[in-house]
């Protein structure tokens, strides 16, 4: 893995001088974190506490200074110039001025007192392996449209190796997050940072190690694949075609039809190997099975599996539960522009939901429903009765056959109520 | 670039079919003394208007069928058509997602597609050039190569100062038929201006803002080569690229 900022900026070094010059300054950021706190490294290598899920009270973080020499300055004390002490908690943000060797700072979460490592290091240095790049990193990103919609103070993180899913109905802002990430548009707020490089001014060089799937891939439609796949090659710096071929022969794809006269299963298919050439170390795929057939499905399913296996970051966005929840580690979810959820699938998948929606005969006495185990949030609306159950729906179905019911219905919940519903819940 | 094979075959033979009409037509005018009266009762004003000048010899006749108003019309249309594809039209048909996911520069993909442009333009004026030179002496029309060159050069030029406003309209908003609109508006704008000068005095200092004026209105064909207005339209061309290169860059792709 590569480190720009050892190699781009950082503050004015006495032992290695020549190193750090020449190099354009760049906006980097590391996380060391599984989502919740994460730390920024910036231009002057501001070192920042920063939060990536939905709590954003700042100031239940500070940086605490663990050991190495280390010149800083302390934003939020003012400015004042002075050499941090070892074992010294500072404010949540610092700008390093100086170090020399390795120098390890921690995240220190006062809520919790729970801390994430992170250490740098000169050039002369070898103790960075501590330090990850978060693959993706969004700083409190806002894009608005002229006609509405659009993304609002998004700030996401998913690390290196991860697959998030990033899951919302149409329109909530998954595709303008991803051409924002693309650099096809560019964010009105905020900072987007990719393999710790800036989207806009580095986005080439970010996208060479990109794979790009959209839903609905337009491509050339005089063009037949093997034109336009090699076309494509050339521009990604003349990559291999056995490689390429072999991916086109496994999908099965016609390499010599005219793109308009191929089905969009094709055309996805097309997309696919475009994507996947290359190698690329982050795979950005849109809805990438909407409206193909499951046979297709499959085929982009078996892909994006085999992606993971070889330990590729994966963003993927989706309004299908189960297609995220089958791959990814980390699922988000966002509506109507803003993050309202980060969770792991893992703690997702440990709730199964139902709700029922049960109507009587007569104005119904909720406390039978209460008493049994894994029911909750029950609501009594003139005969009706609604609440949820958690595990197993015995008891229930046996207290309701007691009863005499006009109407049932046992549902599993959307996406959006399992969401919503989490977040109801105590935490454990 | 190559999607667009089939069109340029097509305007190939346009201006080749173009070119074997008009010709055939000169030795049906040439040495055609009613033709030379009829043209010499215009009014004064009329001929300048239409450039109505010695249309019984060979640069007269070129003069005034091919470079006033039909080649210029023909080449200029192929290039403001195909400028205002180059990028709007990859945005229209969502094309460039796919492209600019690949690891180029917006700039790389502008400057591309303006070679494209240059190209196009250059086959297309060099098949005219040839067209008359080499076929015109069947159609007992015979003219040097330098003022061929020379009007050629100016045509080429002007369409693809057209072009490249096409193509830099189309970055800076996305929109073909708005590229085709603007770019349009302002070619017939100034072709009246440019003609309308010779006959309205007070336009005449305003001339020279015309593009027109620079590539063809020099009469190249009788006078040669004109450096300083061929810079003007050539700089012209640079203004617009750059222009093209500043706004795409600047913007958010459609959708």
């Amino acid at each position: 893995m590569n480190y720009p900022w050892l190699a781009c900026d950082g503050p004015p070094n006495r032992r290695t001088p020549s190193a750090a010059s020449g190099a354009p300054p760049t906006s980097t950021t590391f996380v060391e974190s599984e989502g919740q706190v994460g730390l920024k490294f910036r231009k002057n290598l501001t070192i920042e506490a920063v939060h990536l899920g939905l709590d954003s009270s700042a100031e239940t973080y500070r940086l605490k200074h663990v050991r190495g020499v280390l010149r800083t300055r302390t934003i939020a004390n003012g400015d004042r110039h002075h050499r941090t002490e070892s074992n010294r908690v500072c404010a949540n943000r610092l700008v390093a001025e100086e170090w020399v060797g390795i120098v390890q700072i921690e995240v220190v979460s006062l809520a919790s007192g729970s801390a994430n490592q992170v250490r740098m290091s000169n050039m002369e240095g070898n103790g960075h392996d501590t330090v990850r790049a978060s693959t993706v990193f969004l700083d409190h990103v806002t894009k608005h449209y002229r006609k509405g919609g659009g993304v609002d103070d998004l700030t996401l993180s998913v690390g290196p190796g991860e697959v998030f899913g990033f899951l919302g109905p149409n329109g909530a802002g998954k595709t303008t997050t991803i051409r924002l990430i693309l650099d096809l548009i560019r964010p009105t707020r905020g900072t987007i940072s990719i393999f710790g490089l800036d989207s806009r001014s580095e986005s080439v060089a970010i996208r060479r190690r990109i794979g790009y799937i959209p839903g609905d891939v337009a491509l050339y439609d005089r063009l037949t694949p093997r034109e336009i796949l090699s076309h494509f090659a050339h521009l990604r710096g003349g990559l291999a075609w056995s490689a390429i071929n072999a991916q086109a022969e496994e999908l099965e794809l016609e390499m010599d039809r005219q793109i308009r006269t191929l089905s969009k299963g094709n055309r996805q298919k097309v997309g696919l190997v475009a994507a996947l050439m290359g190698d690329p170390e982050l795979l950005l795929l849109d809805e990438p099975t909407s409206g193909l057939d499951p046979l297709v499905q499959q085929q982009v399913h078996e892909a994006l599996r085999r992606a993971v296996r070889e330990g590729r970051t994966v963003f993927l966005s989706s309004h299908i539960l189960s297609e995220v929840g089958q791959v990814a580690d980390r699922v988000g979810l966002i509506r109507e522009g803003r993050l309202i959820a980060v969770e792991r699938v893992a703690d997702l998948q440990q709730r199964p939901v139902h709700l029922v929606d049960a109507t009587f005969r007569s104005v119904p006495d909720a406390a039978p429903f209460e008493a049994l185990p894994g029911v909750g949030a029950c609501k009594i609306d003139g005969h009706a009765l609604h609440f949820e159950v958690s595990g197993s729906l015995n008891p229930v179905v046996a207290t309701l056959a007691a009863a005499e019911l006009t109407d049932l219905s046992i549902r599993e919940p959307s996406l959006e109520e399992l969401f919503l519903s989490f977040y109801e819940q105590p935490r454990v | 670039m190559r999607e667009e094979r089939r069109a340029m075959l097509g305007w190939l033979a346009g201006v080749v079919m173009f070119c074997v009409i008009m010709l055939s037509m000169y030795p049906t005018i040439h040495g055609n003394q009613g033709f030379a009266k009829l043209l010499n009762a215009y009014p004064e004003p009329l001929k300048k208007l239409f450039n109505l000048s010695d249309y019984t010899t060979a640069s007269g006749y070129l003069r005034t069928e091919f470079f006033s108003f039909m080649a210029p019309l023909l080449i200029a249309l192929f290039a403001i058509l195909w400028g205002s594809d180059l990028i709007a039209g990859e945005e229209e048909r969502r094309t460039i997602d796919a492209l600019l996911a690949n690891p180029i520069s917006r700039r790389r993909v502008v400057a591309e597609k303006w070679l494209a442009l240059l190209t196009g333009t250059a086959i297309l004026t060099a098949v005219l050039e040839l067209m008359l030179g080499l076929v015109g002496p069947l159609f007992k029309l015979h003219i040097g190569w330098t003022p061929l060159t020379a009007v050629v050069l100016g045509l080429g030029l002007l369409a693809l100062a057209f072009g490249t406003l096409a193509l830099a309209v189309g970055a800076a908003t996305g929109a073909r038929g708005t590229a085709r609109g603007i770019t349009t508006a302002v070619a017939v704008a100034t072709y009246l201006l440019s003609t309308l000068a010779q006959i309205v005095t007070w336009l005449q200092p305003v001339r020279p803002l015309s593009l027109w004026y620079h590539a063809l209105g020099t009469d190249p064909i009788s006078t040669g080569f004109h450096p300083m207005h061929l810079v003007v339209v050539a700089l012209s061309i640079a203004a617009f690229l750059a222009a093209a290169l500043w706004l795409f860059d600047r913007r958010d792709l459609a959708t």
